[in-house]
């Protein structure tokens, strides 16, 4: 796995460092956080509900951008942009390419506390 | 410090705790804007770290409610955003927040803010305490200061200034001033004016006239010389005031009776002397430094004579009154004061026209100085009689009428001399110390007639030769030594009619035989004072001399008792 395309790694070193023993802990609750997101962001793209979208996305991004995983926080910002402005075209193939991610950084962080 | 972080992503939550705890910081966390609210109330927080975007209530919101539960407190309150745009940090700033970090967190930036925060947070904390302290240390003074000032103005301005024959106007400023004013009527009637005006303003001139007014009233009182009084103050003022503060002074000693005034003054402006119904004005120039300034031995306590007749007045005034200023900052100025004088208004009204003239030159403005002004006029002494105050002041001056009986038994005559616990109780009266002299000698004289001649049985005839006295002090002794009975009793009785004139009478009785004294003492009195003690049986008493001093002088029983009467105000003894 190339680490680098998926996270800030000095980012990612230093949050280790940071964190010390509960780093672990942080990937857990990350990890509890982000699981239903990614479901939750089809059923409000089903139900149109561009306020959800865009909180949801906006929550995302905050929590994926402090874990330095910044290629998930960037699609996250897209959908939420998208949302902002109404936008529901292409939405559908973003929250793909979020749910691919998401499955990459997760199993990158779970790795990382093994 | 207490930091409250409120963040919905529980992720961001846990970070933001450890980083924080990282730096030794309480951290408090909430998961949205309502919880974040309720945290603030209960465990208020230094700092709170807080997210924009929040369930149920978002973070403006909450900061503007927490703002508005703070009131005057600071606290601190850092946005945590990952929304970028411009108009949206501004709008975190715009709710209450007063900085913003944005997410991704950088740590560094993270930590040094909440360093930043930390320092800003203590500061107001300590110039909260500071101004509570400020405050506070207010409120006690102004507190003391009312006291303080109620205290002074009882001792600085009193006296007789109520008298009929003086004007005054005192500072209008609240609070403490360096001008001092006092008046005293003289036990030996006259009056004594100080008008003094100390260096600076405020609590530091204002207690320097606590020892004047004690000095003056007390040393007046007791009938001392104004020149006296002066030299006292001026050397107390030298020992307790600091260099470069000292006190200027007017100070006048009125007589009544010769219709003239003594002045002594230093460094005040000149004194106004309106006499002829107004139509003569004398000024008077200061000749000395102010009092405080030299040492006893350099002080110049010399006074001026000036004649006053019936209704002449004397102006008196502190520099404040020269020196107050309009609203243009000019100063009113002597040319102004003396314009006053020269519109030869009634005298009566002259006094009114010059607090008119100064009153309307200074306007609104704020006094730069203590204004204060006198005026004094000649009266006949009859009239201050009538005001009121006279007898009250009068009781104040000492006690008037009481006896005291006081009889030595013979252990105390053996070993105790009463001379001065009696004299000490006459000098309780303030018109009697002026004749402590004369008093000491009739008491002691008398009381040694009736200790030696009476109780001792000594004869006095003894002591009239050189031989025969030494003999008299060796039998005496002995006697003292061998004494077994008698007494001696005292009578000391002072009466005053009016507080003007008044009866001091004391009388003596052994336990000895007494002597033969002429059945017609009380005719023969005036011969006895011709001068003739040599021929008469006294002689070896001593009593000629305590003739001429007494009033009366009247032996009773068989001579064992003696009764000595002094008047005052003394007349010219009768030759």
């Amino acid at each position: 796995m190339d680490r680098a395309s998926h996270f800030d790694t000095e980012a990612l070193t230093m949050l280790e460092e940071i964190m010390e023993d509960e780093f672990p802990e942080l990937v857990q609750v990350f990890i509890e956080d982000s699981e239903p997101r990614v479901s939750a962001l089809r059923q409000a793209y089903e139900n149109k509900d561009c306020t959800s979208l865009r909180e949801i996305a906006h929550s995302f991004k905050g929590a994926s951008g402090n874990l330095s995983a910044l290629p998930l926080a960037d699609l996250c910002f897209k959908v939420e942009e998208k949302a902002r402005g109404a936008n529901l075209e292409d939405i559908q193939p973003l929250i793909n390419e979020i749910d691919v991610e998401y499955q990459v950084v997760k199993s990158v962080l779970l790795s990382l506390i093994k | 410090m207490k930091i409250l972080i409120a963040d919905d992503n529980a992720s961001d939550r846990l970070l933001l705790s450890k980083i924080i705890s990282k730096q030794d910081h309480e951290v408090i966390a909430a998961e949205n804007g309502k919880q974040a609210i309720d945290s603030y109330v209960k465990y208020a927080p230094d700092i709170i770290l807080m997210d924009v975007l929040m369930p149920e209530v978002d973070g403006m919101e909450a900061a503007r409610e927490i703002k508005r539960i703070a009131g005057e407190d600071f606290v601190p309150i850092i946005f945590l955003t990952s929304l970028v745009d411009a108009q949206s940090l501004a709008d975190c700033l715009q709710s209450g927040g007063d900085d913003f970090l944005t997410k991704p967190y950088n740590f560094i930036i993270l930590k040094a803010k909440i360093d930043a925060f930390v320092r800003m947070k203590k500061m107001h904390v300590t110039l909260q305490k500071q101004r509570d302290t400020i405050s506070a240390n207010n409120q006690h003074m102004l507190h003391e200061q009312h006291v303080a000032k109620a205290v002074f103005d009882n001792v600085a301005h009193s006296g007789c200034l109520d008298s009929a024959n003086i004007k005054y106007m005192l500072s209008p400023l609240a609070v403490f001033n360096g001008d001092v004013l006092l008046a005293a009527r003289k036990p030996s009637g006259g009056m004594h004016v100080f008008l003094g005006d100390f260096t600076g303003h405020g609590l530091p001139a204002a207690i320097g006239a606590m020892p004047v007014a004690e000095i003056f009233y007390g040393m007046t009182a007791k009938g001392f010389a104004l020149r006296d009084i002066l030299r006292e103050i001026n050397s107390k003022l030298k020992s307790i005031l600091p260099v470069g503060f000292f006190c200027c002074a007017a100070v006048v000693d009125l007589s009544f009776t010769k219709r003239s005034i003594s002045m002594w003054m230093g460094g005040v402006p000149d004194c106004y002397l309106l006499s002829n119904q107004g139509a003569k004005l004398k000024s008077i120039r200061s000749h000395h430094l102010p009092l405080g300034v030299l040492s006893s031995a350099q002080f110049d306590d010399e006074m001026t004579e000036h004649s006053m007749g019936i209704d002449d007045r004397l102006y008196m005034w502190s520099d404040g009154i020269v020196e107050a200023r309009d609203s243009e900052g000019d100063m009113y100025g002597e040319e102004r004061l003396l314009d006053v004088f020269n519109q030869k208004a009634n005298p009566e009204l002259l006094f009114e026209a010059v607090k008119n003239s100064v009153n309307a030159f200074v306007g609104e403005s704020e006094r730069d100085d203590d204004t204060t002004i006198i005026e004094l006029k000649m009266v006949d002494e009859s009239e201050l009689e009538q005001s009121a105050s006279v007898q009250e002041k009068a009781a104040i001056t000492g006690p008037s009428d009481w006896q005291l009986d006081y009889e030595l038994g013979v252990n105390s005559l053996k070993h105790f001399n009463p001379l001065p616990l009696m004299m000490h109780i006459m000098m309780e009266v303030p018109a009697l110390r002026s004749m402590g002299g004369q008093l000491f000698t009739v008491v002691a004289e008398l009381f040694s007639n009736a200790f030696e001649h009476g109780v001792l049985k000594l004869d006095s005839a003894l002591k009239s030769t050189p031989a025969g006295f030494a003999e008299f002090y060796a039998l005496r002794e002995t006697r003292v030594k061998e004494l077994q009975s008698g007494f001696v009793k005292i009578r000391m009785m002072h009466t005053s009619e009016d507080g003007r004139s008044g009866i001091f009478s004391f009388s003596i009785e052994d336990s000895g035989e007494g002597f033969k004294y002429s059945n017609a003492l009380d005719q023969s009195q005036p011969k006895i004072n011709s001068g003739t003690p040599s021929t008469n049986k006294f002689s070896g008493r001593g009593i000629p001399l305590i003739y001429s001093l007494c009033h009366s002088l009247e032996y009773r029983g068989c001579g064992n008792e003696v009764v000595a009467e002094i008047h005052w105000p003394q007349k010219a003894i009768v030759k």
